[in-house]
């Protein structure tokens, strides 16, 4: 007889054997739904119901820790409300979208292929300086160029100029430049080893230039240049720091030239022999530069002077991956030939690439220089390896001097100087920029510079440098 | 005068230790709820209905900015979390999304896989695909469509649909490294999923031209933001220039798209605002937490924010938010273009090694340096035993919830990691499908002695006593450093004293030390009487260094139930 108790056992029966049934197959096959019964290493773990299951909420701060946050929250309040305003405008730049372009170029894109990169810098003489540059690269080739800047200061030193990179076929590269720089505060010590730091005093100078450079691979490292430029120097008594102006600090011995105004040509040999496989973290070759210049005046001086440069870098691999002993050695010198005296603007003195890194620019002027760096450079970051963008340590030493003859050379007039400084290198291997502390007996001095000592990158007149202010 | 100073020292040095003491020991209260005889809780009921959030965007320079500057800024001055550390329980307090067994709970986050029971060789190889038919990729029975080309990332890929209407993303290697990427992106994927994560179903896709077709206006984006459209020859000059051909077939990595509707990726940090559900901030979640043990374990350092997805499954308003890990091609030394010697061993920007690089002036090279794939393996990346520590690993991106791992979070992931067997580590890298048996040797290898590596570390800080199971006359446990063959049989002894508390944990009765050479604890003829509601079965272990801490289970007298364990 069927009974209502009957029918339930089966069910109940039935039940159990499809549940039976199901976990069977589902451990076999190992399709059993995640939230069903298992056994495990605890045993069996149980199936979701109201009793094994439990909103989870966050564990309430304990009272000592909301003792001890208070300070912190208060103290980093301002911490906080910086990184806001730095967040913010990052996420702010985000969605631009300038971060997701493709890095051809640094700068913000313009019309025609044109990059603009705004500039701001802080400097003790110039004051506050503001500008843009703008490029064009590739421009009618993969390699050109066009250049142009302009920059203003609070303390009126201020530039404009520009310069164009372009093949010029058979092999030879052409760069042209011009450019106008007026700076109220230049430095002025003196002449000579002896110019003492004292004597420091300050005058206005204005150069006016335009020039040409072919460059030319002569096969394996060698390479040849010629240049020519036309330069225009006119000095005079600055406008601020009126007290410390040069014609009243040196009142009883001012340098020939002063005041006044200087023009001239400029013809430019030069050879170069570069072994070297990248600018940023260079472990064996070496980099000479030799140079001849003819100056020949425009003005009534009449003056006809050469000058001479000799460069020589070699770099050494140490005990580790991209550890590098790099040396130069440099000599400058400059022959009369004919006229009058050399203006001092005209004389040559420690300026890039021939730096006495720890005296500031134009801290000795004389007919010659000479000096020797060695740097010993250290990886210390790299975004994926020892060879990619990253950042270099590198501690360095420079000594050198001034001379009007050479006879005047000796250990006891040498200037040393030390330092340690930083080197971001790109993607590309090339040194980025650098930025070092130097010191020496008398000043600490703190760069940031786009370009180096070591491997001095000779396009001077595509990216508009004063040539009156490099050698 | 003089006596001033060092005295005001070295009361300030007491005062920061007893508050340490103290912060130590109040942490550690709070962070145990009263005892109850009632089953464990093992599910978070956090899929309640919601509405469809907001979908997030977040870029990655913001992301970078936050994790490389302002979390690890703010991490470094919190003083909660240096008193927290010399506490000895880590930097953080403890996760909160761990049942009274001091396991993670199941969630819409993290679901006990293989670190709570044996998977069959089946639920392994198919992870996220079982039971769905997707085990076998994309339908090949029609050519696939290409819909889209994959816009961001190192290596080149196409977004197509299949016969069957899925969506899959074809990811290829570059020519640099044939296989290597595509290879490891589906043997983490199912590692990951076995683990207990949710994971797309990334599967190895081997194909001829002919079973790719390429849709109308698709788009495909050159350098400087120009766009255009795809034609047939630039398919054919993509497919030429991938590393991804063997035997004149390709080879791609097809992740299928997840289902759901895409809400952009979670933070490792904080909650998302608009989601009820979510209520434990990402940092305090064990098992983002210990994606730092996992991580170490593949050499996953590309744990990004942009490596997650949120989805919202349901219809609008009845659904929820699931939360996914994604893209594991930069896995097992793997990467885009080239195997990257530091991955692993520092962040992306790592202050601390830059600054001893700099101050040790290059004397000292960091072992990493000399690190290279294995030769003769082209399909391998840079992946090995030798150099990696458990302890020292780093993803490339600081992340806050791996900054936040404490010892028993560390544990937890240890305890999973070493429940891969090595036949299950072959099974899982034979998805790869390697061409060259000696890369699966060496990924089992390695992966093996990573594994090996990762437990004893765990295991050394916390004792891998485990799984506490009542039986008739007692309480059986497992040492897992024995079980996982990391110590040989024999070289432990155990101890265990029995007691009884009461719900708040307060000890009524404490009974002595008890010897013992096997993994379980007689129950019959200690503390018979019931004198406080809960007994307390404390077992410690030395293996010749001396006894460990101790791992403490409480069992409710009336039911007999484990209810509770304290490490």
């Amino acid at each position: 007889m069927i009974t209502a108790e009957g029918i339930r056992r089966a069910a109940s029966i039935l039940l159990l054997v499809c549940t039976t049934l199901v976990a069977f197959v589902g451990t076999v096959t190992g399709t059993l739904p995640e939230t069903e019964v298992r056994d495990t290493r605890w045993g069996t773990l149980p199936a979701f119901s109201d009793s094994t299951s439990a909103v989870f909420v966050p564990r309430p701060r304990p009272a000592w820790e909301t003792a001890v946050l208070v300070p912190y929250w208060i103290v980093g309040a301002p911490f906080r409300v910086a990184y806001l305003a730095l967040d913010q405008t990052v996420v702010g730049v985000d969605r631009l979208g300038i971060f997701g372009r493709p890095a051809d170029y640094p700068g913000l894109p313009l019309p025609g292929g044109a990059y603009l990169m705004p500039s701001l810098a802080l400097g003790e003489l110039e004051g506050v300086t503001g500008g843009v540059e703008i490029s064009r690269p590739e421009l009618l080739s993969p390699e050109g160029m066009l250049f142009f800047q302009a920059n203003t200061s609070s303390r009126n030193a201020d530039e404009i100029s520009g310069g164009l990179f372009a093949s010029a076929g058979r092999g030879w590269d052409l760069q042209l430049g011009a450019g106008f720089e007026e700076v109220n505060l230049n430095r002025y010590y003196g002449l000579g080893a002896e110019a003492r730091v004292e004597d420091l005093s300050y005058y206005f100078r204005r150069t006016v230039w335009a020039g040409w450079e072919l460059d030319r691979g002569l096969g394996g490292p060698y390479s040849l240049s010629l240049r020519s430029d036309f330069t225009r120097v006119r000095i005079k008594n600055a406008a601020y720091k009126i007290e410390k102006s040069l014609g009243l600090v040196h009142a009883g011995d001012v340098p020939y030239g002063f005041p006044g105004e200087s023009s001239g040509w400029r013809w430019r040999l030069a050879l170069a022999y570069d072994s070297t496989d990248q600018t940023g973290r260079p472990e064996r070759g070496g980099f000479r530069t030799f140079a001849a210049s003819l100056f020949r005046s425009t003005d009534r001086s009449g003056l006809v002077f050469m000058s001479t440069h000799a460069n020589i870098e070699h770099y050494f691999k140490l005990w580790h991956t991209k550890r590098t002993l790099a040396l130069r050695g440099f000599v400058n010198r400059i022959h009369k030939i004919e006229g009058g005296e050399i203006p001092f603007t005209r004389l040559t003195t420690f300026q890039r690439p021939d730096e006495l890194r720890g005296f500031p620019p134009h801290r000795f002027i004389g007919m010659g220089t000479l000096g020797l760096s060695a740097e010993y450079r250290w990886p210390i970051w790299g975004a994926r390896g020892r060879d990619d963008y990253g950042v270099d340590a590198y501690i360095f030493s420079d000594i050198g001097q001034v001379f009007d003859r050479t006879m005047e050379i000796g250990l006891d007039e040498m200037k040393l100087t030390g330092g340690v400084g930083l080197r971001l290198i790109d993607s590309d291997r090339r040194l980025r920029a650098r930025f070092e502390a130097g010191w020496s007996d008398e000043d600490v001095l703190l760069r940031f510079k786009f370009s180096q000592t070591f491997q001095y990158d000779p396009k001077g007149l595509l990216y508009g440098k004063n040539p009156t202010k490099v050698h | 005068m003089a006596r001033t100073r060092p005295r005001s020292i070295d009361l300030a040095v007491l005062a920061a230790g007893a508050l340490a003491v103290f912060a130590a020991g109040a942490a550690s209260a709070a962070d145990r709820p009263p005892l109850t005889d009632a089953p464990v809780v093992w599910y978070d009921r956090d899929d309640a209905p919601i509405p469809v959030p907001e979908v997030e965007d977040p870029g990655l320079v913001p992301y970078a900015l936050d994790s490389f500057l302002a979390r690890p800024f703010s991490r470094f001055w919190n003083p909660s979390r240096r008193l927290r550390q010399l506490g000895g329980d880590g930097p953080a307090a403890s996760a909160a999304d761990v049942n009274a067994l001091d396991e993670v709970v199941n969630s819409t986050w993290f679901t006990n896989r293989i670190g709570l029971r044996a998977l069959s060789d089946r639920e392994l190889v198919e992870g996220p695909a079982l039971g769905r038919g997707l085990a076998g990729g994309p339908d090949l029975s029609a050519p696939m469509t290409i819909v889209g080309a994959k816009g961001s990332g190192v290596t080149p890929g196409f977004t197509i649909r299949d016969a069957r209407g899925d969506t899959w993303l074809l990811k290829f290697d570059p020519p640099t490294h044939p296989g290597m990427t595509i290879r490891a992106g589906v043997v983490a994927n199912l590692v990951f999923h076995a683990i207990g994560f949710n994971t797309p179903v990334d599967r190895l896709v081997v194909f001829d031209r002919d079973d790719l077709v390429l849709g109308g206006n698709v788009t495909m984006r050159l350098q400087r933001d120009h766009e255009i459209l795809m034609t047939e020859a630039n398919l054919d000059s993509i497919l030429a220039a991938t590393g991804s051909i063997f035997d004149g077939r390709f080879h791609a990595l097809g992740s299928r798209w997840l289902d759901g509707r895409p809400l952009g990726p979670f933070d490792d940090q904080g909650r998302r605002s608009d989601d009820p559900n979510d209520r434990i901030p990402h940092q305090s979640r064990r098992e983002l937490r210990a994606l730092r043990v996992f991580g170490a374990w593949l050499n996953h350092f590309d744990l990004k924010r942009h490596n997650s997805l949120d989805t919202y499954v349901g219809d609008p308003g009845r659904g929820h938010v699931r939360h996914y890990l994604i893209d594991f091609a930069s896995t097992l030394g793997a990467y885009g273009d080239k195997p990257v010697p530091r991955f692993g061993f520092e962040f992306g920007l790592d202050v601390f090694p830059v600054l001893g690089r700099l101050l040790s002036f290059g004397l000292r090279e960091d072992a990493w340096v000399g690190l290279g794939p294995p030769p003769g393996l082209a399909e391998v990346g840079l992946f090995e035993s030798e150099v990696f520590r458990p302890e020292g690993w780093k993803p490339d991106l600081p992340q806050s919830a791996m900054a936040d791992l404490t010892p028993r979070d560390g544990y937890w992931a240890a305890k999973i990691v070493s429940a891969f067997t090595d036949r299950q580590l072959r099974l899982l890298v034979e998805q790869g499908l390697y061409r060259d048996p000696e890369a699966v040797d060496h990924l089992v290898r390695t992966l093996g002695r990573r594994r090996d590596a990762i437990a004893r570390h765990w295991f050394e800080m916390m004792p891998p006593l485990d799984f506490f199971r009542p039986v008739p006359q007692g309480v059986v446990f497992d040492d897992l450093a024995a079980t996982r063959g990391l110590v040989p049989p024999g070289a432990t002894r155990y101890r265990y004293r029995l007691g009884a508390v009461d719900a708040q944990r307060r000890a009524v009765a404490t009974g002595p030390w008890v010897e013992t050479d096997a993994t379980f604890v007689p129950l019959d003829d200690q503390v018979a009487d019931p004198v406080g509601a809960f007994q307390v079965v404390e077992v410690q272990l030395d293996r010749g260094s001396g006894w460990s801490r101790s791992v403490t289970v409480y069992r409710a007298f009336a039911s007999g139930r484990i209810v509770a364990l304290d490490r």
